[in-house]
């Protein structure tokens, strides 16, 4: 059991959290360690546990996502991280507003 | 076969007596049979008429088919005359076609025909049309118009009598007026075009067709001794049976009609039908037949000779009450009036004027130019004179008191300007008025020009603010819609899809994924409801924060019985429109699970408003929960969505509540300009 990925879910809707805890839930290697609705609560629920990968919203309410992630990265340069938006061009934005490298582009319908 | 008409034409003699013409019928008349009369002329051609006479009777001849040449015809003539039936319009006539004429061959002079005499019952028989007739009655009027000619009485009526070559004025008898007179004459019809007869008219064909009865009896009655006007019809004096003479001076004379006479301080009309020609100041004789008058004694039939002559009698200075009485009956009066109206009529002035409250009419004869102005303007106070003519009251009263009065003024003369109108009269007054309407016209349409072009402004000026207003409307719409719906949806989108995928082989966690959905749908919809009731409320502006809120949960906590009190401290005017929308909706939110989950028996809410924050409390006494299970977003989407609002506001958000103890919500939201860096699409451009 300690082989399935841990996984830190980072969104401001409830929903989209939910719907995301459960689309993992159903898969055996996946494991939702904790949720997150702020960037706060993200960088605070990081350090507590350790998730081998964070799926970050874009959009938080006390900061944006890119803001998080990058606090996250500088306290863990190891963290993985997804970034996850469900708008066209917020994606342009991370490459704006990061510097990170490497730094890939996927896309799921 | 030949035609019947030709055929009759030739076989058919001409008609050779007025009476085989008076007997066709107007068909038969109109077929211009051919006529050829001997007979003698009883009224030669003169005005469009003339007759015909033989042993049968008489005949109308059209005198537009009468040749040029036969205008020298005269009465008496012997004719034989040649011309054609026509219908004519009551009886059939002889005239001519229209290229042809009517031929007349003088044979000599003969003597008329002896007159028929007609009782006087009997002149409006209509066959007695085109007759020579013989009448006997007396001259009561003359005519004047485009012939001349009289009335003349007979029994109880009078008939109209064309005089043909009429003799002028000075040279008609006396004798004609002193008595019953005997006349010749040619009886003719008026009729309308149903050829029905309308009324009688005699032709005469010259003065020495009228016979006075009595050729000497003008001189007789002047011989009678004088009479009074005052003792006519006392009960002491014999009246009305047998002539009077007067002597008095002329007032008004009227020719053909009679004159007013002026007599030992009394008045009365006379009717006279001799013609001469008569003055104001004429003294005069009069012998005439008394008759009974409105007010007091006339003369009628009367004749009169010319004694002398002086000044023009004055008028007599008399009141309104005087006149009305009857005193000054037929008497030249003057009278201070004001004149109120002006007209011209066809040959004179009908002035009206007002004396204290009685109207009252005055004409004056006055050939000039049609267009002349009136004599004096309205509204002046005059003194006007003339012959006074009382008229009666309106419907049935005795006579015995003037409803009102006619003035029939001898000329312009009569009216003397007392006062000129006051400059305030009424057409002043209206010019006065127009010309205030005027400027005030001027006045209000300037400002209706100001007061459009200030609203025209103002107009653009508001659908400029609400454009903007509505801007930015829209913008919160889209983001609400945004931040909610849109996030709803992928939530709801990624569960389906993981049931989809495990529908197979995990159904129960396929069942789970399709029930939180489920859940979800029921959230959002509520959501959505409530935004929508949101948009189309106007509680927030309308009741503020607090009134806003209590109007939404109130009734919520009445449907559950559920006693619900609300109270708030500090002033809710200084929270931002976005922060009040937001903590309305969470103050919903955090009541409605009270009242759905908690089982309380009383649900508070409070609200303290500070200058840079808002606290808001909602506190039940409910069952209760084990705040430590709250991890499970999938429980308790109510609380996930307060919190997710207090998120989205940079607020807290602290939630006590313990099995057994109720619950507490406690809301801190401050009030710092929120930054939209990174939390909405309007950053995204």
């Amino acid at each position: 059991m300690s082989k399935r990925i841990r996984i830190l879910i980072v969104d401001d809707h409830f929903m989209v959290r939910t719907g995301l805890a459960e689309a993992m839930r159903g898969e055996r290697d996946l494991l939702v360690v904790a949720k997150a609705s702020t960037g706060k609560e993200a960088i605070d629920g990081y350090a507590e546990h350790r998730p081998d990968v964070v799926t970050m919203d874009f959009r938080l309410p006390d900061m944006n996502g890119v803001e998080a992630a990058s606090t996250i990265l500088r306290q863990d340069p190891s963290a993985r991280i997804l970034m996850l938006s469900v708008f066209e061009g917020e994606e342009d934005l991370v490459g704006r507003l990061s510097t990170w490298s490497p730094y890939k582009r996927m896309r799921v319908e | 076969m030949i035609p019947s008409a030709a055929l009759s034409d030739e076989a058919k003699p001409a008609l050779a007596t007025t009476a085989e013409v008076r007997a066709l019928s107007p068909a038969e008349a109109a077929e211009e049979r051919p006529v050829h009369l001997s007979g003698v002329i009883t009224f030669a051609p003169e005005g469009g008429i003339c007759f015909v006479h033989d042993h049968t009777g008489g005949i109308y001849i059209s005198p537009s088919a009468i040749h040029p040449s036969s205008q020298t015809l005269q009465t008496g003539d012997q004719v034989e005359i040649d011309g054609f039936t026509g219908p004519g319009g009551f009886l059939p006539i002889v005239t001519a076609p229209v290229s042809g004429a009517v031929t007349f061959r003088v044979k000599g002079r003969g003597p008329l025909p002896k007159p028929r005499r007609v009782a006087s019952g009997e002149l409006e028989n209509p066959d007695l049309d085109c007759e020579w007739v013989e009448l006997e009655g007396s001259i009561r009027f003359l005519w004047s118009g485009w012939w001349r000619g009289f009335g003349l009485e007979i029994g109880e009526k009078t008939y109209p009598v064309r005089l043909r070559a009429s003799p002028p004025y000075d040279q008609y008898p006396e004798e004609w007026f002193a008595g019953p007179v005997r006349v010749s004459a040619v009886a003719a019809t008026i009729f309308n075009k149903g050829r029905q007869m309308t009324s009688r008219v005699f032709h005469v064909p010259g003065a020495e067709y009228i016979e006075p009865l009595n050729p000497s009896r003008s001189d007789t009655l002047f011989q009678l001794p004088a009479s009074d006007l005052g003792s006519l019809f006392r009960v002491d004096a014999r009246s009305g049976d047998r002539p009077v003479r007067l002597r008095g001076t002329v007032t008004m004379a009227e020719l053909g009609r009679g004159l007013f006479l002026r007599s030992e301080g009394a008045a009365a009309w006379v009717e006279s039908a001799q013609p001469a020609l008569l003055a104001p100041g004429d003294i005069v004789d009069v012998v005439g037949w008394p008759r009974l008058g409105r007010f007091q004694p006339e003369l009628r039939r009367a004749i009169h000779r010319r004694i002398g002559r002086e000044a023009p009698p004055a008028p007599k200075r008399v009141t309104l009450a005087n006149v009305l009485d009857g005193e000054n009956e037929a008497d030249l009066v003057s009278l201070r009036a004001e004149i109120i109206g002006q007209s011209r009529v066809s040959d004179g002035w009908r002035l009206v004027l007002r004396a204290e409250k009685t109207i009252f009419e005055a004409e004056f004869r006055d050939p000039g130019p049609k267009s002349s102005t009136p004599p004096i303007v309205n509204g002046s106070i005059v003194d006007v004179a003339g012959i006074c003519k009382g008229m009666p009251t309106t419907g049935y009263s005795l006579p015995v008191r003037a409803g009102t009065f006619a003035l029939t003024m001898r000329g312009a003369d009569d009216l003397t300007l007392v006062q000129a109108p006051p400059w305030w009269n009424t057409q002043s007054l209206l010019w006065i008025l127009s010309a205030i309407g005027a400027v005030g016209a001027i006045v209000s349409a300037w400002a209706i020009t100001l007061r459009r072009r200030v609203a025209h402004q103002t107009a653009i000026i508001s659908r400029q603010i609400e454009q903007q207003s509505i801007l930015a409307e829209r913008q919160r719409i889209a983001r609400e819609l945004h931040d909610t719906l849109e996030q709803e949806l992928a939530g709801m989108s990624l569960l389906l899809t993981t049931a989809q995928r495990h529908l197979h082989a995990k159904p129960m966690q396929a069942e789970r994924s399709l029930e939180i959905a489920q859940r979800m749908l029921r959230h959002s919809r509520e959501e959505s409801r409530s935004s929508i009731r949101d948009l189309r409320s106007l509680a927030l502006e309308k009741l503020g924060l607090v009134g806003a809120a209590e109007e939404l949960i109130r009734p919520l906590a009445e449907s559950a019985n559920i006693p619900l009190e609300v109270t708030a401290t500090g002033d809710a005017d200084g929270v931002p429109q976005l922060h009040a929308s937001h903590l309305v909706r969470i103050a919903h939110e955090a009541a409605a699970n009270a009242v759905r989950h908690a089982e309380a028996s009383r649900i508070f809410l409070h609200f303290e408003f500070q200058a840079d924050h808002a606290v808001l409390t909602v506190e039940d006494d409910g069952r209760g929960f084990d705040t430590t299970q709250m991890s499970d977003d999938t429980k308790h989407f109510g609380l996930a969505g307060i919190k997710e609002r207090t998120d989205k506001l940079r607020g807290r958000c602290l939630l006590e509540s313990a099995p057994g103890t109720g619950t507490r919500i406690t809301i801190t939201i401050p009030f710092e300009i929120q930054s939209d860096s990174g939390a909405g699409p309007s950053a995204l451009s």
